[in-house]
């Protein structure tokens, strides 16, 4: 299994698939998942001739458990360690959810010609807990009660979170995949309790606000109106005001975790945006 | 001109735990009221031996309004001195334009303030209880040495235990760490009494960490607002050897920066 070793030490997994000369594509995974999640989308992209990456953040699936790190800061920092170490150039990012948070601040920090363009879906930015300047965000009270749900019993919690909001498998008339909440569950195992405590901070109290205003590559923003994890008014609409080249696409009454409950629906979309043409029902 | 402190405790406790507080501060010449939280008054031994149910009923609303009509019942504004929970309760007071300065003691989680994986673990008799928010939970006297003593020298853990301990509701924490608490805190408030916040640097329960993330929050208020930071103390640092030094300055700079003029004098017990 490949991993690069950051300067602090940390190993960073990774998986690299396809043609070397591909057009590269790097994944991003959201909390408190692994590299893993992507597979709908790793074998669409494979299957049409690209370079697929996907790394397991730190703390996360199959990457070093370290004791600190786990902010916005380093998460960015490896992913430059791990593009400076296979030289990508142009590739697309595309991040979920916290992903997509680590998705703008490292695309604003990049090296200049390694991205070309990025996607976020269903993701944190700009900022999601609520503040005065940020009126339409969750309350400090909502991650506190993920905190105490964590540390109170993670491995429960790790049910609970997928069979419930994170694919809408609590909404009337859903088609549960029971496959998917133990996929889900056994990546979020994989990954170290003390990263995942740490990171529900980095992601609901980064403002990503100036990441999102200096980037300068086009970034197409998609996100599921039915998002009961990264609530959508407070996030996609705002990112894509900040955005120098930002497209918008709202999929009506999907869930958080459309990637994998909607493939056949989202990438399509995400193909279209890579290849530079014209994303149905985008604005 | 106050010459009224009130003292408010928090979870665990009850006012019998400002006993040594109410002593040396009417020493200086001060009135002191402690008054318990809804349910919590009497001898710490027997409230652990039969705990009352009614307890249930009081989240942080129901005992910040009780504080409130406390404060209605003295005869002048007082200065507002709160340990955890009542640290909390203490801005909250503040937040509603009472008291005419405020010290709030290695505060619990106020509304508006992300908890600390520390802060999570201590609380995790209360909050890994889904069913507690109903119930009333008594500390072990493990927990009390291990978490929330950590400052107190084993040969005294006992006494302590015995003399201050009280069962506590579950309704608190839940409240308080993920239901909003009492209410949103005007940070930036403009009218609210000068705030002094102290933290503990062995603090296992309420982390010095988060009295910074407070005091970063409350520093946007238009009054004077400090940070106090005892590195050696822990969340017993009311109790613990040295409350003296914590109480004296808690007092003082309570004193020196109240509301309405400062307190002229400050009669030291001869």
């Amino acid at each position: 299994m490949p991993f690069i070793t950051t300067t602090d030490g940390t190993e960073i997994f990774y998986k690299d698939w396809g043609p070397r000369e591909g057009q590269a594509i790097v994944f991003h995974h959201g909390w408190p998942l692994s590299a893993d999640d992507w597979d709908s989308q790793m074998l669409f992209f494979l299957a049409r001739g690209y370079r697929v990456i996907a790394h397991d953040r730190r703390g996360h699936g199959r990457s070093s458990q370290t004791i600190s790190g786990h902010e916005m800061d380093t998460y960015a920092a490896d992913v430059a360690a791990l593009t400076d170490t296979l030289n990508l150039k142009g590739a697309v990012h595309i991040g979920h959810s916290t992903g997509g948070g680590e998705v703008a601040h490292y695309v604003a920090r990049a090296k200049p010609g390694r991205v070309s363009k990025a996607v976020l879906v269903g993701a944190v930015p700009p900022i999601m807990v609520k503040s005065d300047a940020n009126p339409a965000g969750l309350p400090i009270e909502v991650f506190n009660g993920l905190r105490a749900a964590l540390v109170a019993n993670r491995a429960q919690f790790y049910i609970d979170l997928p069979t419930g909001p994170f694919y809408g498998f609590n909404r009337p008339g859903a088609k549960v995949s029971q496959g998917l909440i133990d996929n889900w569950w056994r990546q979020g195992m994989m990954g170290a309790a003390n990263a995942h405590y740490e990171c529900i901070k980095a992601f609901s109290e980064t403002d990503f606000t100036e990441d999102l205003k200096k980037i300068d590559v086009p970034v197409f923003v998609s996100h599921g109106t039915d998002d009961q994890i990264v609530p959508y008014a407070d996030s996609a609409p705002l990112s894509v005001r900040l955005l120098k080249q930002g497209t918008l696409k709202a999929y009506p009454g999907l869930p958080h975790g459309m990637l994998s409950t909607h493939p056949d629906i989202v990438n399509p979309d995400l193909l279209a945006f890579v290849e530079g043409k014209k994303i149905e029902g985008a604005d | 001109m106050t010459k009224t402190i009130m003292l408010i405790h928090g979870a665990w406790l009850n006012a019998k735990g400002w006993e040594n507080w109410k002593a040396r501060y009417e020493a200086k010449g001060f009135n002191v009221v402690a008054p318990d939280w809804p349910h919590d008054d009497g001898e710490p031994a027997e409230l652990r031996a039969n705990p009352r149910k009614a307890l249930t009923k009081f989240g942080p609303k129901e005992i910040v309004a009780h504080y409130e009509r406390e404060i209605a019942k003295l005869p002048e504004a007082p200065i507002l001195i709160g340990h955890s929970a009542g640290g909390v309760f203490v801005q909250h007071l503040l937040d509603k334009g009472l008291g005419v300065a405020g010290v709030a003691i290695d505060p619990a989680p106020t509304p508006g303030i992300g908890i600390p994986l520390t802060a999570a673990i201590s609380a995790l008799p209360v909050l890994g209880d889904p069913f507690s928010g109903a119930k009333v939970v008594s500390m072990t006297k493990k927990f009390f040495a291990e978490r929330f003593a950590n400052g107190l020298p084993r040969d005294m853990v006992d006494e302590h235990f015995n003399r201050y301990i009280v069962p506590t509701a579950g309704k608190i924490y839940w409240d308080g760490v993920v239901s909003g608490g009492a209410g949103p805190i005007t940070w930036n408030s403009k009218t609210r009494a000068p705030l002094l916040l102290i933290g503990g640097g062995l603090d296992l329960i309420a982390p010095a960490s988060m009295t910074k993330a407070m005091y970063n929050k409350q520093k946007r208020a238009a009054s004077k607002t400090e940070y106090k930071l005892y590195a050696d103390r822990s969340h017993w640092t009311c109790a613990e050897p040295g409350w003296e030094q914590v109480a004296d300055f808690a007092l003082d700079w309570a004193a020196a920066n109240a509301r309405a003029g400062n307190v002229s004098s400050i009669h030291r017990a001869a």
